[in-house]
């Protein structure tokens, strides 16, 4: 398990040094810098590309940010003079990391409990609703639920804060609509599983044993049915990383998302290059915690020591 | 030793399933009656589809969403079964009627470890406390040979072998002492050798615990083995009933003959196995006679016109088919039949 | 199990012997069906993907009939028209009579008799309803196209990993490893900002991260059939590889394909309207859904129907994919089904 767990820890760096290798070169292939505004005279210009190291040859200064990147700096934001790329990820990231777990924690109960109930009560009305929802859920873009969700709850009924970052009442809405994707699709991935679990032998057994309902689902088919459940954390992980990007924007909620598509519209590369390090390496450690954590529940592959990737 | 006796346990009256499909009702049972005695083990043989599973899953109430039991009772402890309550229900199964299943591989929740499952009736059907009931299940897994059982009863059930699994299943059947054991084809899904032991440790825990088994199977070489009394089923039906020496030496029902027929002996010469022609009768309508009729080469007109009665053979026999009516013309036996009535006959001349 | 005596006396003619016929029971009822037959009688079935594809065939059309027949030029600007409410000629449907808090629009920016917007105007005074045709025009076209390269790119990719396997299939599934662990849309944002916001880069910048999945779907399924029995028959009969895979792997692929393909549609829609929505997509004065639910958002709080309106069109349009892939997996694979 260990080595396994160090295998995977390498894959993982690997997979970073060549993201940022990757994302380095794009951005010096990137037509304009922030500095080709008229109004800075050239040779502010001259100065501006000094203090950022851009004068030095290309491989010097690859080589410089790779190292930056090993002892954790990214540099300075062209955008925000002085203040550097960890240190502005450091004063944003707070809310994206709550917006982000509240959405997955209230998604995946959420969704694995419609799922469970719809298995149970399959081709029934509760079914049918919970299928709609699923489908309806998948269907409608995040950042439209999240216009709607403002327009109606906060802007005409006046339930919540219409946007900014005033506490746990401003995260609600901007919750609700970044659960929506991962609510609908672990409700119908829940659904298909159970309603197999539902039909497999050892169910039957279980109810040769004695057990109702409500204990068969209970002791045998929730937990057999959440194992599958766990291998879609890391898709809904990315969704829920994009999600942010528009809902945060929404909202206006200063959170990483936000930053980025400010980042983009201003061109201030070295916070882009250094938040798609911080996206790639979040998702590949939810991976790689959800390959683990998989190991950890499903007994069968716990004691092989095999995961498949 | 417990020996069979001839007080019944559970009898099943007049019972008829159907299925609903898109093409309307499936008769699967079509009018089963038996009775099971104390202590004694029933085997119903038939091929797939003959009603077999059905009927004992009537017992358990483990019938599919889309049945339907139209008509009939199953009585047990002087009460009708079909018109328990769900929890009424749940409180007999596991607990007085307890069943095992075919496939051991996948009969075992893969997740839970086996101490815990084997542990679960007694868990649900008394108050006994968790280390007790464990407690339990280690005596009871080592009933059933599984070694070590104190040590294995953390593990999962992939990290046992497909016999050892089945022996797992019957202890999870067996810890609560039911007096009805249900073993739907507990042995198809093993190696030969396998089903031996399998079928020695059902006989075994038999006769320590006196309780009665309805055991089902298509093989009638494993009947032989354990069997006091056999019932033949098909097409929805019990078509001969009997001891099992009278199933095996003076079978009457012209089925039956296929079966023994079909099933390889030692003394067996002939260069191909004996198949029965043809396919069983669709269910969705049955045939207005007798339902074996058209795959049989001994069939008279009123065969297709009429289904035929019990006619009794002994007390303990019976068979449905038209060729036991007085009236009815004698027939020439398969070979093999009548190397086997010939073995009945000089039985009864000593 | 009580024995019974019969229950009538019988004559002889009752015991004369019938010869036996198990022909008559051979017979199967049902005609057999080819799979992809038996695939489309199943999909027919499923009401829900009948109407979806109906409803998308209503919706391209509608789109691209406008390159002709549009209710009024999409960028035509009439900046003392802007934010009418919607008008459906004299009709007098609330909401679509051209009143809006009980004023009558219409006539206080002067818009003359017999000029109806039939979904009302934008912040420029644009037809909506002309927007919003064009629009849906432009996105369905994106994503059919970033479709077809998708499909392309990850159906050969997959086949090549797939059928190779070895250490090319190691090489091949490393990479798609790097690529999938950095999330999509970002690869896309970093495209869009190397390439020029325009339909051609958006295209590719989909195009070039949508095939991934698809990928991983044919590589698997091929490294399946690759050990099945008729491949190996070919290939014992001496067939080449490139024939095997097209004779042989591809229409056994063709579900999977198929039903990936559905899935991507509505998934290259959003790509999209996300991208459109934060600013980098198609500029202006180019329509989208996404560029039109932006500028609807701009307004929402006082002209709500300028969302509203392109956010029903891309819902309906993602429901109806999603629906009927749902559908068509569905009937491919029957085991999938409830």
């Amino acid at each position: 398990m260990i080595k396994y767990v160090l295998k995977r820890l390498g894959y993982l760096v690997l997979t970073l040094f060549i993201v940022a290798t990757f994302t380095f070169f794009l951005m010096k292939l990137l037509p304009g810098t922030p500095f080709n505004n008229p109004k800075i005279a050239p040779d502010q210009i001259a100065v501006l590309r000094k203090q950022y190291g851009l004068d030095l040859p290309v491989w010097q200064q690859y080589l410089n940010y790779m190292v930056g990147v090993v002892h954790g700096r990214f540099g300075e934001s062209y955008q925000f003079t002085g203040q550097s790329v960890s240190y502005l990820i450091s004063t944003r990231i707070g809310p994206s990391l709550q917006l982000g777990v509240q959405a997955m924690l209230i998604g995946t109960l959420l969704g694995i409990l419609l799922g469970a109930v719809a298995a149970m009560r399959k081709n029934s009305w509760v079914d049918a609703t919970a299928t709609i929802f699923a489908i309806i859920g998948r269907s409608i873009p995040n950042f439209v639920i999240a216009a709607l969700l403002q327009f109606w709850l906060a802007y005409k009924l006046h339930w919540f804060p219409i946007a900014l970052w005033t506490g746990f009442s401003s995260s609600i809405l901007p919750t609700l609509a970044l659960a929506m994707a991962p609510l609908a699709n672990t409700a119908r991935f829940m659904r298909t599983e159970m309603v197999d679990v539902l039909n497999s032998d050892y169910i039957e057994v279980a109810r040769a044993k004695g057990n109702s309902q409500w204990q068969l689902v209970a002791r045998h088919a929730l937990r057999n049915s959440m194992i599958p459940v766990v291998t879609i954390i890391g898709p809904m992980a990315v969704d829920l990383m994009l999600g942010s990007l528009v809902v945060e924007n929404v909202f206006a909620i200063p959170g990483i998302g936000q930053q980025f598509v400010q980042s983009i519209t201003t061109n201030d590369y070295p916070v882009i290059m250094g938040l798609t390090m911080l996206y790639s390496a979040m998702l590949t450690g939810v991976i790689l915690i959800v390959d683990i954590l998989y190991g950890i529940i499903d007994p069968r592959i716990r004691l092989s020591g095999e995961v498949n990737a | 030793m417990v020996q069979p006796t001839d007080s019944p346990i559970l009898s099943v009256e007049n019972l008829r399933v159907d299925f609903a499909t898109f093409a309307g009702p499936v008769h699967a049972i079509r009018d089963v009656s038996f009775t099971l005695n104390k202590g004694e083990t029933l085997a119903i043989v038939g091929e797939s589809g003959s009603g077999k599973s059905v009927t004992v899953r009537s017992i358990m109430g483990l019938l599919a969403n889309n049945a339907r039991i139209v008509a009939g009772r199953i009585m047990f402890q002087d009460a009708d079964i079909l018109k328990n309550t769900k929890r009424q229900l749940n409180a007999l199964r596991g607990n007085d009627i307890a069943m095992i299943f075919q496939d051991p591989m996948t009969s075992l929740d893969p997740t839970m470890p086996i101490g815990k499952q084997v542990a679960e009736p007694l868990r649900l059907h008394t108050s006994i406390s968790e280390k007790k009931a464990l407690a339990e299940a280690v005596r009871v897994l080592q009933l059933v040979g599984i070694q070590d059982a104190a040590e294995r009863l953390k593990d999962y059930p992939h990290q046992f072998s497909g016999g050892q699994r089945q022996r797992i299943v019957i202890a999870m059947a067996i810890i609560t002492q039911p007096q009805i054991l249900l073993a739907d084809e507990p042995t198809t899904a093993l190696d030969v050798t396998i089903q031996a032991q399998i079928i020695h440790l059902l006989k075994e825990i038999q006769a320590t615990t006196g309780t009665s088994i309805i055991f089902i199977t298509h093989d009638l070489g494993v009947v032989a083995g354990i069997a006091d009394r056999v019932a033949v089923m098909y097409a929805g039906k019990i078509v001969e009933y009997g001891m099992v020496d009278e199933i095996f030496y003076n079978p009457q029902h012209p089925y039956t003959w296929g079966l023994l027929e079909a099933m390889p002996t030692l003394t067996t010469s002939a260069d191909r196995l004996y198949t029965i022609p043809g396919t069983p009768p669709d269910l969705l309508a049955p045939p207005p006679g007798d339902a074996f009729a058209p795959r049989n080469p001994f069939a008279m007109q009123i065969d297709l016109a009429e289904q035929p009665p019990f006619f009794p053979v002994s007390p303990t026999h019976a068979a449905a088919t038209w060729l036991l009516h007085p009236a009815a013309p004698q027939v020439t036996l398969p070979p093999e039949i009548a190397r086997r009535r010939q073995i009945w006959a000089a039985r009864f001349a000593h | 199990m009580t024995p019974q005596s019969p229950s009538r006396p019988l004559g002889p003619e009752a015991f004369k012997p019938v010869p036996v016929n198990t022909q008559a029971q051979e017979q199967i009822a049902a005609p057999s069906l080819t799979f992809s037959q038996d695939a489309r009688s199943r999909l027919k079935q499923n009401k829900l993907a009948l109407v979806s594809f109906w409803l998308l065939v209503f919706i391209g059309s509608a789109a691209l009939l406008s390159l002709w027949f549009s209710p009024a030029n999409p960028n035509t600007q009439h900046l003392a028209y802007t934010h009418l409410p919607p008008k459906w000629g004299n009709l007098n449907v609330p909401f679509f009579n051209g009143y809006r808090d009980g004023v009558d629009l219409y006539a206080r920016s002067g818009v003359p008799r017999g000029t109806y917007f039939f979904l009302g105007t934008d912040y420029l005074g644009r037809d909506l309803l002309a927007r919003i045709l064009v629009g849906t025009r432009v996105s369905l076209f994106i994503a059919l196209l970033a479709t077809f390269f998708d499909l392309t790119i990850g159906v050969f990719y997959g086949l090549i990993a797939g059928w190779r396997g070895g250490r090319t299939d190691t090489i091949m599934q490393r990479l798609i490893e790097i690529i999938s662990s950095v999330p999509n849309l970002i690869v896309v944002i970093l495209m869009l900002l190397v390439f020029k916001p325009g339909l051609t880069s958006i295209i590719l910048a989909i195009a070039m991260t949508g095939w991934v999945t698809m990928a991983r779907l044919v590589r698997a399924e091929t490294l399946q059939l690759k050990n099945q029995e008729f491949i190996l028959a070919a290939r014992t009969l001496g067939e080449t590889s490139r024939r095997i895979a097209v004779k042989h792997l591809l229409p056994n692929l063709s579900s999977t394909i198929i039903i990936q393909t559905m899935f991507t549609i509505p998934s290259a829609i959003f790509f999209e309207a996300f991208l459109s929505y934060i600013g980098i997509g198609l500029p202006a004065p180019t329509a989208s859904l996404g560029t039109l639910l932006a500028d609807g958002q701009k307004v929402l709080q006082l002209y709500p129907s300028e969302l509203v309106f392109p956010a029903i069109i891309i819902v309906v349009l993602m429901l109806a994919f999603n629906l009927l892939a749902d559908g068509l997996r569905d009937a491919f694979d029957p085991r999938s089904s409830r």
